[in-house]
């Protein structure tokens, strides 16, 4: 069950409690490789969260994911490398940004793909929508492999600038420590989060969710479906390029397999099995699926994690549909309510005439 | 003219085996509507069982068609009844990512026994290509396409023309009807899901002399199958064939004539432009959408 | 419950106010259906069905079972695009419309199954339906400005509003799947309402419903017609429907059989044979 009554502006003490935690890691722990690994995994957050927007709470089966991912990773990319090609009528020469504004253009563009792909891809529902989302991810992947041009195809893109920050008396100073890394991260996924939850609600949140629920009562109430799917896709889309832009300015390096499919199962593993359709959910999917990995680097071989994976996401499936965190949040629910209904006895249902 | 005469060569042979990925995967689906992700990877199960019966048990090529069907027409009764029966039909969603993950477990553990080296599987007949004017092609793609002939008329009559074939688009047309009617449900989900992936399994196994085999053929494969049902319209077997003939003669010339990197893009290109235009595919009569 | 609170009157009363004694004559039906004709498939659902409903009345649209009622409703509504035939709402056309463009001239419709949103809890399933009474964009929700902040609070206000109309606020924040089947119903119609219409289609509102339950959806419905809304209902409850409607269409086999106040319907042969069928004759054997 999803409760989404906010009773007015309640101080989010938890969140600022986890926010500071979180934010405190580096402080007490300089492990850089475990920082390292919480940054990815603090972009694969990043990422579930955006795509928790389309499928959680929008509720469409969107399996092309990785495509505003690697999109927002190589526009980050060649706009701070800048690029020239040799198209057969001119010559277009781009010479590098500074890699905010390639940020900022990165998660335009992505935008843009999101409203290109939602005006397209939601003429078609249910089935058909899949094939096409996984198609136009498919078609992303063979371009930036084949347009060696632009792409530099398999031999990749790097030497990516890193992120920066410009702080007074100090300057711009690059921001090439695990630390700053870290918390450039954590500081975008608090952001994502927030923004999010803001989206979801609000007015807009609601008609989102109401075309998840029951999509014909939510056009008598005069819910246009294509303008709400829309919005989905854009703010999901502009989000998961904000994730492939911090990945392509942390790792620096940025290939076509970027685009592969296993990458979008990936985040739809994080979100099913966190939870779709909460905030927490993707969250602690991220977490775990960011986790795991690493976890079990040195008992199990890729090939055995992923089947591990796959038998957990079928397992969540067919068990425990909704997730980690709704069936937690039940547990607790459950275990509240049946202290209430022993303090105060029964209560007699009201009569509606 | 001599180009155009072997692109059309070569599409012709290109078009049995497409036909063949189509039509598996039309029963699943087209008839029960499950998004059926495992598809290429009962493909690529019939591919790797070819190769452990030919090249590591030593069995004729022949023989290990006929196994390959039976190996997949029991692992795919098995995923049916393991996964499928409990959930509900209707909730696509789920169908879909359960479907997903039993993906990733085929294809790992694939990758686990066999390793990621790709893997050869001799062809049965001579290398020499049949020379025909300024066409030329090989044997097994001839055969193939004979293949591709036998079964897809062998299916057709088992649908249109048997009882079970009937029984079988009973069910999908109208499960409670069908059940009260007597026929036994569950048992047709099974059989029709295992049909499909014995097909899948038998195609796989007849392209693992043409293509190389590893873990991953299955991804390209199961994608370019719905590429052939969407463009053949969904539930139509005879949708499925055309549609394997529209994708390998747009891919055939398309690779010929505009660029060879982009060929398997032109298939997901043609998905696009289809769903776009005509979401009911190019041959099927009046269908709803979605 | 015999008044309608001037709040929630506020809330749920279109633009249009209520027209004086004699002035409904003149003025165009809240909704005109011509000629429609909707050909399913090949079977015909309806026959050229015409009738109006002049506004401000109740109208109730009644016929055996398959007789096209809800087909009706789905081609009025937008959910289905009618074969031959024009829909006119307020004297616009309005033929082939979408649903939600439909809903946003002023036309709102229940449904009879599955009439409200699972998941969301009591409060949140009216906050939607007041979708249209906000216009928060995407930038004041993000920045939470003032503006976006006061009309969430109006909006609660008038959601509590509806919700108390309806009775229903001791399981405001219980997920509407939870409620009972005639709290569901109420729900329904609290969705409806919120959605401001100024023509309300409700489908068989009454289904499954007790007598007492029954009786306050007569009041109810009057209630809503009494602040200015006109109704189109399609109900069997013969009991609700001859009690509290102004006017009656029947419709057996796609076709109108008769139209008329319900005391003429009651008399009307065609009717009675229509859905007593040939068991009528059996009876008088």
């Amino acid at each position: 069950m999803i409760k989404l009554s906010a009773r007015g502006a309640v101080f989010p003490w938890r969140g600022l409690a986890c926010a500071l935690l979180l934010a405190s890691l580096p402080l007490w722990c300089r492990d850089r490789y475990i920082l390292s690994v919480a940054t990815s995994i603090g972009i694969f957050v990043i990422a579930a969260i955006s795509l928790n927007l389309l499928l959680g709470y929008t509720g469409q089966l969107s399996l092309g994911h990785a495509a505003f991912f690697g999109i927002g990773a190589y526009t980050s990319a060649l706009l701070s490398l800048g690029f020239d090609l040799d198209l057969k009528f001119a010559k277009l020469v781009v010479a590098p940004k500074p890699v905010w504004i390639a940020f900022i253009g990165a998660v335009i563009v992505s935008g843009i793909s999101g409203w290109l792909i939602g005006k397209l891809a939601f003429r078609v529902r249910g089935a058909y929508f899949v094939v096409v989302t996984i198609s136009f991810a498919q078609v992303s992947r063979l371009v930036a492999l084949n347009w060696v041009d632009l792409t530099e195809g398999p031999m990749a893109l790097n030497s990516i600038p890193p992120l920066s920050l410009w702080l007074p008396g100090v300057g711009v100073m690059p921001l090439v420590t695990k630390a700053a890394k870290y918390w450039v991260v954590l500081v975008f996924g608090i952001i994502s989060y927030l923004a999010v939850a803001r989206l979801v609600r609000s007015r807009i949140g609601r008609a989102l969710i109401a075309l998840r629920e029951n999509e014909s009562l939510a056009r008598s109430v005069g819910i246009s479906v294509t303008h709400y799917l829309v919005i989905a896709s854009i703010a999901s889309a502009a989000i998961a390029g904000t994730a492939g832009a911090l990945y392509a300015h942390n790792v620096q390096i940025v290939d076509p397999d970027v685009f592969l499919f296993v990458y979008t199962v990936t985040m739809v593993i994080m979100v099913i099995v966190g939870g779709k359709g909460t905030l927490a959910g993707p969250v602690v999917g991220g977490i775990l699926f960011g986790a795991f990995p690493e976890v079990l680097r040195d008992y199990a071989r890729p090939e055995v994690q992923w089947i591990i994976y796959g038998v957990a996401m079928i397992v969540i499936l067919v068990f425990l549909p909704e997730g980690i965190v709704p069936a937690l949040s039940r547990l607790r629910f459950w275990r509240a309510r049946t202290a209430v209904v022993s303090a105060t006895g029964p209560t007699l249902a009201g009569k509606n005439a | 003219m001599d180009q155009f005469l072997q692109h059309l060569a070569n599409a012709a042979a290109l078009s049995g085996t497409y036909a063949l990925l189509g039509i598996g995967l039309t029963l699943v689906f087209g008839i029960m509507r499950v998004v059926n992700f495992t598809h290429g990877e009962f493909y690529a199960l019939g591919a790797y069982s070819a190769y452990g019966l030919v090249v590591l048990l030593k069995l004729d090529f022949f023989t290990s068609l006929v196994l390959a069907a039976i190996i997949g027409f029991a692992f795919g009764s098995v995923v049916e009844y393991v996964l499928l029966r409990r959930r509900k039909l209707s909730d696509i969603d789920g169908v879909m990512l359960i479907m997903i993950g039993m993906m990733i477990v085929m294809q790992n553990t694939e990758q686990l026994i066999w390793g990621g080296v790709a893997k050869l599987v001799p062809s049965p007949f001579s290398q020499e290509p049949l020379v025909w004017g300024a066409v030329s092609i090989a044997p097994i793609r001839v055969f193939v396409v004979c293949a591709a002939l036998v079964l897809l008329g062998g299916f057709y009559l088992l649908i249109e023309r048997t009882r079970l074939g009937t029984a079988m688009r009973a069910t999908f047309q109208d499960r409670d009807a069908a059940a009260m009617m007597g026929v036994n449900v569950s048992a047709i989900y099974t059989l029709t899901f295992a049909l499909g992936a014995s097909l899948a399994s038998v195609a796989g196994a007849l392209l693992a002399p043409i293509f190389v085999v590893n873990p991953t053929m299955g991804d390209l494969a199961s994608l370019k199958a719905f590429a052939i049902v969407i463009l053949g319209g969904l539930g139509n077997l005879v949708g499925a064939a055309l549609g394997g003939i529209a994708l390998a003669i747009v891919e055939e010339f398309g690779a010929g004539y505009i660029s060879t990197d982009y060929r398997d893009a032109l298939g997901f290109l043609v998905i696009l432009l289809v769903l776009l235009v005509r979401p009911q595919g190019l041959f099927a009569a009046k269908e709803r959408i979605g | 419950m015999s008044a309608v609170p001037l709040e929630v009157a506020a809330v749920v009363t279109a633009p249009v106010s209520p027209l004086p004694l004699g002035a409904a004559e003149a003025a165009p039906d809240a909704l005109r259906l011509d000629g429609i004709t909707m050909n399913i498939s090949g079977l015909i659902a309806l026959s050229e069905v015409s009738f109006g409903v002049p506004r401000g009345r109740i109208v109730s649209l009644i016929g055996p079972n398959g007789a096209g009622k809800t087909t009706a409703f789905n081609v009025i509504s937008g959910y289905m695009r009618p074969t031959r035939g024009q829909v006119s709402l307020f004297g616009e056309q309005v033929t082939a419309w979408a649903p939600e463009r439909i809903a946003q001239k002023g036309l709102v419709r229940t449904f009879q199954r599955t009439s409200v949103f699972n998941a969301c809890s009591v409060m949140d399933n009216v906050l939607t339906a007041l979708h249209l009474q906000g216009s928060a964009g995407v930038a004041g929700i993000l920045w939470r400005s003032r503006r976006a902040r006061a009309e969430e609070e109006a909006l609660r206000a008038k959601a509590a509003g509806i919700i108390d109309f309806v009775k229903l606020s001791a399981r405001a924040d219980e997920p509407a799947v939870s409620l009972s089947y005639g709290e569901q119903r109420l729900l329904g119609v609290g969705i409806a309402m919120a959605a401001r219409p100024q023509l309300l289609l409700l489908d068989e509102p009454a289904a499954g419903l007790n007598p007492s339950e029954s009786d306050a959806f007569k009041e109810l419905i009057r209630a809503i017609r009494d602040a200015g809304t006109t109704i189109l209902l399609v109900e069997h409850d013969m009991h609700v429907v001859m009690s509290i409607s102004d006017h009656i269409v029947v419709l057996n086999h796609g076709q109108v059989i008769a139209t008329g106040a319900p005391h003429e319907i009651q008399h009307d042969a065609e009717v009675i044979r229509a859905y007593l069928g040939s068991g009528m004759k059996r009876a008088k054997k």
